[in-house]
C-alpha cells in the first residue's frame, strides 16, 4: 500500500514542475545549496557541527569524524496569484549532494554538486477562448562542482579555517510552442498553418567569465556553548551563452542567432552563531547578505519580455533550533531522532520580492552507525510587489540521505 | 525499522498528498501568467503577397551516368530520351562451350534473349486494356565478351563494383553493332518476348573455352513507345539461352528433337539515358532520369517587402546577423504552365517535386520540401504542384528554402530551388497525398496516389521560366506589441 501510494505520488511529480515562477528569466530561484538539515532549521545553523556541508561557513567541516555521502530529494508545491488568478505547480529538485571525507589532523575534505540558482516549469495550457495552444518550458541551473577543504588550527583547534572552490557549470533553455491565430489571414489561406507549431527555443549554458571557479573562504570558532564564523564568498560574473532560434521542429536546420549575458554576482558575506544553552539543546541565528549593484539581463529575446530584472540588496536572516538526537543505540527511537524547527526571511535579489519561511525538520536515524534520514517540511509565503511577479505561497518537502562508511576508521574491537 | 516506516507514513506522506491535492490550477490562469510576463499564448499569422518575381538565372542539368536497375528495366524512346539497357552476364561451362565449339554444333548454334515485359506495370498503367502491344521493333544490339579461364576469373568480375562498373559503361567499347527485328506481341500481361541475339555475337560465343564475361547492350532509337520489362531481381528474371545443338529422335516414326542449351542470367542491369532533344535554347524538364531545373530567385522583392511589413531593415545584421525575429510558416511559389497532356509518357498528370538548398552547419545541403495540403482547393481543382493537367498555374511550396534564405539573408545566402518530375498522379483530387496499401486479401483497401512507377515524361518550361511568378508568404513574428 505504501509502495502504491510513494508510486503514485511520483508520477505526479514527474507530470509538471516549477519550484517558483519568479525570476525564471533571470536567474532563477536562489536555493543556495540548501538540504534537508538546513531547511528544517530554516536555513540557520551555519555555526553548528556534524550535520555535513553548509555552503555559507565550509570551516565547519573540519569538525567532521565520520565519512558521509548525503542526497538531498526536494518537492515542493507552490500557488502563485495576482489580480484574482491564482496558478499552482510543483516541482522536484535535487538541491545538493555531497561526500565528506574527514582525514582527522590533515583536515577534511569534501566534494559536493551543489545547486545555486533552480528555474524550471513546464505547463501546457489550452486556452478555450481562442482554441490555441501554448506550452512553455523552463529548463535551467546554475550548479556547482564544489570541492572544500578545512582544517582546524594546529594550537588553536577550536578554530578553523575552510574554502571552497564553486566550478560553475550547468545549462538553461526556455520553450514556447504556439499554435497559430488565424484572424489576420484570409479564411482561403488559413490552411497553410494548420498544425503548425511554432517553437521559440533558448538554449544556453553557464560558466564564469575569465575563471574557472569562484571561491568561499571562512573562519570558524568551536565554543564549548557558543560557535560563531564568518566567511567572504567572492564576487563573480556569470556568463551565461544564449543561442535563440524559432523552429517548428527538432530538425529545422535554421541558425540560431548567439549572444551571451553577463550577470554580475556581487561579494557575500555570511556570519552565525550557534548556543548550545542546555545539553543537546541549541539555538542559532545566520545572516547572509550579498548587494546586488547592478541589474540583471533576462534572457528575454522576443514578444513583449522585459530584458531586464531588476536587483535589490540580497539577505537572508535566519534562526532555529535544534535537539539533538541522543547517540546511544539503546535508547528510545524518539530520543535518537534529532528535533529542528526555524524561520527565515529572505529578501530575494529581484526587486520588491521578499520571502518569510519556517521549516521543521527531524532527522531520523537508520540504524547505528550513524546512517540517516533527515526529513524538512517547509512553506512560507513570496510576497511580491510587481506587476509581472505574482505573489507566490509555498510548501515542500525535503528528504535527505545520508550513507556512513567507516574508512579511517579503527574497527572496534569486541571482547 | 517499523518505527522509521511508520514514521514516514505519518509524518510524510500527509504533506506530500497536501501539496498534491490541495493546490489547484487552470489553463486560463497560467494564459493571464504568460501575459504578465509578455509571453503570447498563440503566434499571429500574417501573409505577404510578392508579386513580378522574375528568375534570375535557371538551367537544366542531366546526369548521364548510367543508372543500375535491378528489378525494371526500359527500352526504346521516348519524351526525347532514348533509353538503353545493358545486361551483364558472366559465366563459366567448359564441357558446354567444347560441344558449343564441336563441328558437329556449326548448324545447330543459336542464342536468345528472353524478356518479360513487366505487367505490374502494365497493369498500374492501364494498359491491360488496350493489349495486344504489336510493333517490329528494329534493336540495336551491341555487345563486349571477354574470356577467362578458371573460378579466379568470374571472382574478378563478380568484385566489379557496381559504381565501377556503371563508370566503365560510358567508355565501353563494344565488339560489334547488329540491327535485329524483335517482333514485339505482348498479347496478355504474362506474355515473354524473345530477341534473337545475331550470328556474330553466337560465332564469337564459340570462342569462349571456359568462363566468359558478356556486356550486352539494347538499343531501340526508333521505338514508338518505352517497354518496360522485369529485371535480375525480379521474380521472373530475363536470361539468354545458348543452343549448342539440336538431336532429332526418331521413334515408332515420330521424330521428336531435344536440344542442348544453356541458360545464362545477367547478375546486373544498368540503364543508359541520352538526351536526344535537338534543341539548345529549350527548357525542358525529363523524368525518370537524373535531370533536374535548377533556379535561383531574385530576393529584393522578397526583403523589401518584409521591410514594409515589419518596418525592420532586411537583411538583418545586427549581432551575427542570424535572423530570428520572424519565421516562415509557408511559402509558396506560383508559375504560369499550360494546362496540355503533350509529354505525359501515359498520359497521367506528373507532380513536380521541389528541393531548396538550407544551411546544414554551414554548408549549403539540398533538401527536399515537404508539401502542405490545401484540401478545400485540390477537392475543388487538383493538387496545385502538378503538370499534364487542367489549369494554368503550377504552385509549388518552398518553405525550407525561404526560411534558411531569410534567416541568413545578410550572410550571402541564395534562394536557389531544385525541381524535378515525381512520379505519374492516378488520384489528382484526392486529398491524400501517400499511397494507402490495404491487406493483400482485399485490394480494395488500398489506395493508389501516385503509380509506384517511374514516369519517362517530358515538360516543357521554355515559354513559362521567362514569365512572372508569384510568391506568397505566410508569416509569424516574435516581434512584440511596442517594436
Amino acid at each position: 500500500m505504501i509502495r502504491k501510494s510513494l508510486f503514485s505520488v511520483l508520477l505526479f511529480v514527474i507530470a509538471a514542475n516549477s519550484a517558483s515562477l519568479i525570476g525564471l528569466d533571470a536567474l532563477g530561484k536562489s536555493t543556495d545549496g540548501a538540504s534537508s538539515v538546513t531547511l528544517g532549521r530554516g536555513y540557520s545553523g551555519g555555526a553548528k557541527t556534524g550535520d555535513g556541508y553548509v555552503q555559507w561557513n565550509p570551516s565547519n567541516l573540519a569538525f567532521e569524524e565520520k565519512v558521509s555521502f548525503t542526497a538531498n530529494l526536494s518537492y515542493e508545491g507552490v500557488v502563485a496569484s495576482k489580480h484574482g488568478n491564482s496558478y499552482s505547480t510543483y516541482s522536484f529538485d535535487v538541491p545538493s549532494i555531497f561526500l565528506i571525507f574527514p582525514m582527522k589532523s590533515f583536515g577534511t575534505f569534501s566534494l559536493g554538486i551543489i545547486e545555486q540558482y533552480t528555474s524550471n516549469m513546464n505547463e501546457e495550457v489550452s486556452d478555450s477562448s481562442k482554441t490555441s495552444l501554448a506550452d512553455i518550458e523552463y529548463q535551467g541551473s546554475v550548479f556547482e562542482l564544489t570541492p572544500s577543504y578545512a582544517l582546524r588550527l594546529p594550537f588553536f583547534n577550536k578554530i578553523s579555517l575552510g574554502v571552497t572552490a564553486h566550478f560553475v557549470m550547468g545549462g538553461n533553455s526556455r520553450e514556447l510552442t504556439l499554435g497559430a491565430d488565424n484572424s489576420q489571414v484570409a479564411d482561403e489561406d488559413a490552411w497553410a498553418t494548420n498544425s503548425s507549431k511554432l517553437t521559440d527555443a533558448v538554449d544556453g549554458t553557464w560558466k564564469i567569465k575569465d575563471h574557472p571557479a569562484y571561491y568561499t573562504a571562512s573562519a570558524f570558532y568551536k565554543g564549548r556553548r557558543a560557535s560563531y564564523y564568518f566567511s567572504y564568498t567572492m564576487a563573480h560574473t556569470l556568463k551565461n551563452e544564449l543561442k535563440y532560434n524559432l523552429q517548428f521542429s527538432q530538425l529545422d536546420t535554421l541558425v540560431p542567432t548567439t549572444t551571451s549575458r553577463c550577470i554580475d554576482v556581487p561579494t557575500t558575506f555570511a556570519t552565525g552563531v550557534s548556543y548550545n544553552f542546555k545539553k543537546r539543546h541549541n539555538i542559532m541565528a545566520d545572516f547572509m547578505f550579498r548587494g546586488w549593484d547592478s541589474n540583471i539581463e533576462n534572457i528575454a529575446g522576443s514578444w513583449n519580455l522585459s530584458d531586464t530584472t531588476y536587483t535589490q540588496n540580497e539577505f537572508v536572516a535566519a534562526i532555529g533550533y535544534e535537539r539533538d538526537g541522543d547517540d546511544a543505540f539503546y535508547n528510545k527511537f524518539l530520543q535518537r531522532v534529532d528535533y529542528r524547527l526555524g524561520a527565515w526571511v529572505r529578501n530575494w535579489y529581484i526587486s520588491n520580492v521578499t520571502e518569510y519561511g519556517v521549516g521543521i525538520g527531524a532527522g531520523i536515524p537508520l540504524g547505528m552507525r550513524g546512517t540517516k534520514v533527515d526529513v524538512a517540511i517547509q512553506g512560507g509565503v513570496r510576497n511580491a510587489d510587481s506587476e509581472s511577479v505574482w505573489n507566490e505561497k509555498f510548501l515542500g518537502i525535503t528528504i535527505g540521505l545520508t550513507g556512513v562508511g567507516n574508512w579511517g576508521n579503527n574497527p572496534k574491537k569486541v571482547h | 525499522m517499523k518505527k522509521v516506516c511508520l514514521f514516514l507514513l505519518f509524518a510524510v506522506l500527509p504533506p506530500l498528498a497536501l501539496v498534491s491535492c490541495l493546490f489547484d490550477s487552470s489553463g486560463d490562469s497560467l494564459v493571464s501568467w504568460l501575459d504578465d510576463q509578455g509571453f503570447p499564448s498563440n503566434y499571429a499569422v500574417q501573409t505577404v503577397d510578392i508579386d513580378s518575381i522574375y528568375l534570375s538565372s535557371y538551367e537544366v542539368g542531366f546526369d548521364s551516368t548510367p543508372r543500375k536497375q535491378l528489378y525494371q528495366g526500359v527500352l526504346g524512346t521516348v519524351s526525347g530520351m532514348k533509353h538503353d539497357l545493358v545486361f551483364d552476364f558472366c559465366f563459366r561451362d567448359k564441357s558446354f562451350f567444347a560441344k558449343f565449339d564441336a563441328d558437329s554444333a556449326k548448324d545447330f548454334r543459336a542464342a536468345f534473349l528472353a524478356l518479360y515485359p513487366d505487367s505490374g506495370f502494365y497493369a498500374q498503367a492501364g494498359l491491360g486494356d488496350s493489349l495486344p502491344i504489336e510493333e517490329a521493333l528494329t534493336v540495336k544490339v551491341s555487345w563486349a565478351l571477354d574470356t577467362g579461364a578458371g573460378s579466379a576469373y568470374l571472382d574478378s568480375v563478380g568484385d566489379i563494383k557496381d559504381s565501377v562498373w556503371l563508370a566503365g559503361l560510358r567508355q565501353l567499347k563494344y565488339a560489334a553493332t547488329v540491327d535485329t527485328v524483335m517482333k514485339i506481341n505482348i498479347t496478355d500481361l504474362d506474355s515473354a518476348l524473345r530477341l534473337d541475339l545475331p550470328d556474330t555475337l553466337v560465332q564469337a560465343l564459340s570462342k569462349v573455352r571456359d568462363a566468359a564475361h558478356l556486356q550486352l547492350r539494347l538499343s531501340a532509337p526508333d521505338s514508338k513507345r518505352l517497354y518496360r520489362f522485369y529485371g535480375p531481381s525480379s521474380d521472373i528474371t530475363p536470361f539468354m539461352r545458348v543452343k549448342a545443338y539440336t538431336k532429332t529422335v526418331v521413334s515408332n516414326g515420330d521424330a521428336s528433337t531435344s536440344d542442348t542449351y544453356k541458360n545464362i542470367w545477367p547478375f546486373r542491369m544498368a540503364i543508359v539515358s541520352t538526351n536526344m532533344e535537338t534543341c539548345s535554347d529549350c527548357v525542358v524538364l525529363h523524368g525518370g532520369v537524373l535531370e533536374s531545373l535548377l533556379v535561383d530567385i531574385p530576393t529584393t522583392r522578397i526583403l523589401s517587402a518584409l521591410e514594409n511589413l515589419y518596418g525592420d531593415s532586411f537583411p538583418y545584421t545586427e549581432g551575427d546577423s542570424m535572423d530570428v525575429r520572424q519565421a516562415v510558416v509557408l511559402a509558396r511559389l506560383t508559375m504560369p504552365r499550360s494546362s496540355s497532356t503533350d509529354g505525359s509518357e501515359l498520359g497521367f498528370p506528373v507532380q513536380v517535386v521541389a528541393a531548396s538548398f538550407v544551411d546544414s552547419n554551414g554548408k549549403d545541403v539540398e533538401s527536399g520540401e515537404s508539401y502542405k495540403l490545401n484540401k478545400d482547393y485540390i477537392l475543388e481543382k487538383g493538387h496545385p504542384n502538378i503538370v499534364f493537367f487542367g489549369g494554368d498555374s503550377l504552385s509549388l511550396q518552398i518553405t525550407d528554402g525561404l526560411r534558411s534564405y531569410i534567416n541568413r539573408a545578410a550572410t550571402g545566402a541564395k534562394l536557389r530551388v531544385v525541381l524535378r518530375l515525381g512520379y505519374s498522379m492516378l488520384a489528382p483530387y484526392d486529398t491524400l497525398y501517400y499511397d494507402h496499401a490495404g491487406d493483400d486479401d482485399d485490394d480494395d483497401d488500398s489506395v493508389h496516389i501516385f503509380m509506384d512507377y517511374l514516369t519517362y515524361s517530358r515538360f516543357d518550361f521554355t515559354h513559362y521560366i521567362d514569365k512572372k511568378m508569384h510568391l506568397k508568404l505566410w508569416l509569424a513574428t516574435k516581434r512584440g506589441d511596442d517594436e
